[in-house]
């Protein structure tokens, strides 16, 4: 498949900080793209770069076709964004502001305005000032104001943002759906991994801007290594046997535990027997994304 | 393509969907009418001349006479009002006391004051979208940032144009209705390089408006520029109003160096060179015009590359 959106060796310093270490991927129509990260490792950056917020200092990055660098403006017209909260003018109505931003693409008639405050489920309030919406009502505004032109590449800043769960629920489901029946690439930003599971299909990581991983949620989960409980006497010989098969063994109340992948199980249980030792159960537990994201990232330390 | 006039408009509904834009266009408005309201009552033109008015001057340039010997110091200011009258003599132009002309003219003050709103609204139409953080929605569309830009400076210029038509023609309509306007085509006299010039007071206020403007121009391009590079409003507004107070005493005080006549403020007063002595000896009209072509293509160019090519990060 054509990819919509492609980063290509992207750098980013200022001033002595090289924030963004060559950053490479590729973004696909109709996928959920979870962009995951911790506080301050440089989601935002990447994310300001795509929308030609701000330049890069090597690299490029190329939407439907068209360098950011070289045809900015064509780049533009297949985004949509939401960068960091949505703030809209806070002194006028919902309704001029998307009449606003409307005025500042081609071709979005009031018919397809009129569409899209359905769409975000704001037709009672629209006329009312913004400064007296609620949070999750700027969040649906800040949606209805990347969708006015229907792009082909939506980013969403952490959208759930200030969000109450039906909320949540809501625009996760409405994400979906937008990926799956307009075909638009939807790339989310977020420090929640839950939140990732649920809404993407594919999930990178960066971490001190660097992608450290990338790869779908299913991988992910069939991926994630087994949390292995062995319960087996004696336990010197078992720990012994252990320890030479893993780095860790963790023995705690007649059991030892350890992490292993999922295919190794049978050979270290085979070890074990041929050791003699008398085993009386073995049980698994896969271990969460969460956990191999904290494992990925290390402690969280920012750099 | 996204044409600029759509981007004006934007920029104009900004503008008008902001409360504090109203309060000053209606103060503004209250201001004008309160004053047109105390000249009518405090100050009712006292010396009215009469049919014998052509005695009545010769009788004011014989006292200005024997004044101007007693007093050598305003000896200047009373041989032009002597040459003034005389000129009124000779060709029969019978002086017609306070107008509704006179009260346009006065009001030129009042230019100030819409220098200093038209300063508050281009200090904040760069900072205010930083301030507010839909720059952050602002920049992220097909549009140039030089296009944008540009619509933000011609927004600013079309208020400052409304304000003074407004100004204008309410002075106009104001004086018409309570000092009465008698001929369209009123001359009006003033002394240029010694002699004694005639010009339709219509043509000569419009003149006095579009010099009082100059000044308006480059210190609102100042707040604009300022705006553009500082992202901060109050900064905008404090450093323009503070020129535009100071801007003489800068020019008087620096007046015996030979840079002085660079100095914008020694250039603003176009007026200098049609109705008086200027500031510094050698100015011309030609060489301010030139000073403030090159202040003006400064302050946008600094505008221009700061809000081009800096990077919009976390605010």
């Amino acid at each position: 498949m054509e990819s919509i959106m492609k980063l290509q060796h992207v750098n980013k310093t200022i001033g002595s900080h090289h924030v963004i270490k060559d950053l490479s991927f590729d973004i696909y129509p109709g996928e959920v793209f979870g962009f995951l990260g911790p506080n301050g490792a440089g989601k935002t950056t990447t994310i300001r770069m795509m929308v030609g917020l701000m330049s890069m200092s090597s690299g490029d990055i190329v939407i439907a076709g068209h360098s950011i660098h070289k045809g900015r403006n064509e780049a533009m017209k297949h985004i949509g964004a939401i960068v960091e909260n949505p703030e809209m003018y806070p002194f006028m109505s919902g309704w001029k502001n998307l009449v606003h931003f409307a005025r500042m693409a081609e071709d979005v008639t009031t018919e397809r305005i009129q569409e899209v405050v359905k769409l975000v489920g704001l037709e009672n309030r629209i006329n009312d000032k913004v400064h007296k919406y609620s949070l999750g009502m700027r969040q649906r505004l800040g949606i209805a104001q990347a969708l006015l032109h229907r792009p082909s590449v939506l980013i969403l800043d952490e959208p759930t943002n200030g969000l109450d769960p039906s909320g949540m629920k809501e625009i996760r489901a409405y994400i979906r759906k937008l990926a799956k029946v307009e075909n638009v690439a939807v790339i989310v930003s977020s420090h929640i991994l839950s939140e990732m599971e649920m809404m993407c299909d594919r999930i990178g990581v960066i971490h001190n801007g660097e992608l450290i991983n990338i790869q779908t949620v299913e991988e992910a989960i069939a991926d994630a290594e087994m949390e292995v409980t062995i319960e087996a006497t004696p336990l010197a010989v078992v720990e012994r046997v252990l320890q030479e098969e893993v780095e860790h063994v963790l023995t705690k109340n007649d059991t030892c535990r350890i992490v292993l992948e999922k295919e190794r199980i049978p050979e270290v249980t085979t070890k074990l027997v041929e050791n003699n030792v008398n085993i009386y159960s073995i049980y698994t537990q896969k271990k969460t994304l969460e956990d191999q994201f904290l494992q990925v990232i290390g402690d969280g330390v920012i750099e | 393509m996204v044409s600029l006039s759509r981007l004006i408009q934007n920029e104009w509904m900004k503008l008008f969907q902001q409360r504090s834009t109203w309060i000053m266009i209606i103060l503004f408005a209250c201001l004008i009418i309160g004053y047109a309201l105390f000249m009518t009552t405090d100050f009712s033109p006292s010396n009215e001349y009469g049919e014998d008015w052509k005695q009545q001057l010769q009788q004011e340039n014989e006292e200005m006479r024997s004044d101007m010997e007693d007093m050598p110091a305003t000896a200047n200011y009373m041989g032009d009002q002597i040459r003034l009258n005389e000129y009124r003599i000779q060709n029969n132009i019978a002086p017609d006391g306070f107008s509704g002309w006179n009260f346009v003219q006065e009001n030129r003050m009042f230019v100030a004051l819409i220098s200093l709103f038209t300063i508050i609204i281009a200090a904040g139409s760069i900072a205010n979208e930083f301030r507010w953080g839909s720059i952050k929605l602002l920049l992220i569309r097909p549009v140039s940032r030089t296009k944008i830009l540009a619509s933000k400076f011609i927004t600013v210029l079309l208020f400052a144009i409304m304000m003074l038509a407004g100004l204008f023609l309410l002075s106009m309509a104001l004086g018409a209705l309570m000092f009465g306007i008698g001929t369209w085509t009123e001359p009006y006299l003033f002394i240029q390089n010694g002699e004694v010039k005639e010009m339709t007071i219509m043509g000569y206020s419009l003149m006095q408006y579009g010099f009082s403007s100059v000044n308006l121009l480059m210190m609102v391009t100042f707040a604009f520029m300022i705006s553009a590079v500082f992202r901060n409003s109050a900064l905008a507004i404090g450093t323009a109003i503070f020129l535009m107070m100071t801007g003489n005493s800068i020019v008087t005080f620096f007046s015996d160096k030979e840079w002085a006549k660079y100095i914008l403020f020694a250039n603003t007063d176009l007026n200098q060179f049609v109705m008086g002595t200027p500031m510094i000896e050698d100015l011309t009209m030609s060489f301010s015009i030139s000073v403030l072509a090159v202040y003006f293509v400064v302050f946008l160019a600094a505008s221009w590359l700061v809000f081009t090519k800096r990077d919009v990060a976390s605010t």
